[in-house]
């Protein structure tokens, strides 16, 4: 049985460090999706990225995990979204990061005249929500359903918000944490170990101590 | 009277969760995801574990010696 538990951890652990990223860049359900990013508001000012992607990205892909879709702070996305041949009526979506359970946008459309939806997103009122300036690489996944669920494409890559992330607060945070944490992970928690006096000692026999024998 | 070592688990967990949630921000503003989308969450539960392992270590420095009484 203990055997059986190792190995089920071993191909758990295994699973985990190389299927994982293989399986993190894809587009299924028949959907496609292009998109342009800008340095600039409203689709302006420099190109900062491009690319599409449908079916599963391979490593290497724009939004994979070595090669995540880079994005402007302050820039915007040009985006054509495609479901195919299947117009999603009454259909509902969301946008994760992280895989947390909570999503970062969600919202419906009763009634898609066609396949296509194309927009523009500006970057800058998208994480102005966020109270801080982050620069990093996220993982983002999103759902679309429609046809009363039966109609369902899922995406999910990686995007780098492009920046140097050297001062800013999650960056400070991070290196705060390492520090003294590590620190005091080295050099306190050692120290958590005291002396008590033991409850349980001293006990003896309820009839008395056994003498030891004679020339003993 | 005797003695005996008592440990503090509760602090190598916390001062863990804190290294763990540092390198998972780590991962996240370096793109270190060396373990797919998990690693930051992955990297929380090593902290964790490694702040656990800490407290079980013997330390090899500033040894506090024991009470005259500690066996």
């Amino acid at each position: 049985m203990r055997r059986v538990i190792s190995a089920g951890v071993v191909a758990a652990t295994l699973a985990i460090v190389f299927v994982l990223p293989v399986l993190a860049a894809e587009l299924s359900g028949g959907c496609r999706i292009e998109a342009r990013s800008f340095d600039g508001p409203d689709a302006t000012g420099n190109i900062v990225d491009q690319g599409s992607m449908i079916g599963p990205q391979p490593e290497g892909g724009v939004g994979s995990q070595t090669r995540p879709f880079k994005v402007d702070p302050e820039g915007s996305i040009d985006f054509l979204f495609n479901t195919g041949t299947t117009v999603f009526q009454n259909n509902h979506w969301a946008i994760y990061a992280q895989g947390l359970p909570v999503p970062i946008l969600a919202g419906f459309d009763d009634n898609p005249l066609d396949v296509d939806e194309t927009g523009i997103v500006s970057i800058d009122e998208t994480i102005q929500a966020l109270p801080f300036t982050f620069v990093g690489v996220l993982f983002v996944s999103g759902d679309l359903w429609g046809n009363g669920d039966t109609s369902h494409c899922h995406g999910e890559g990686y995007v780098e918000i492009v920046g140097d992330p050297v001062g800013t607060i999650p960056w400070v945070v991070m290196a705060a944490l390492i520090v003294l944490s590590g620190v005091v992970l080295l050099v306190a928690v050692p120290y958590s170990t005291t002396w008590e006096t033991d409850p349980n000692a001293g006990e003896r026999l309820h009839t008395g101590p056994i003498n030891p024998p004679s020339g003993s | 009277m005797i003695q005996r070592k008592k440990r503090h688990p509760f602090m190598g967990i916390f001062f863990g969760l804190l290294l763990g949630i540092g390198l998972g921000l780590m991962a996240m503003i370096y793109g270190l995801y060396f373990a797919g989308p998990l690693t930051p969450w992955l990297l929380v539960g090593l902290g964790v574990l490694i702040g656990i392992v800490m407290v079980f270590v013997p330390k090899l420095w500033g040894r506090k010696p024991p009470p005259a009484t500690a066996r």
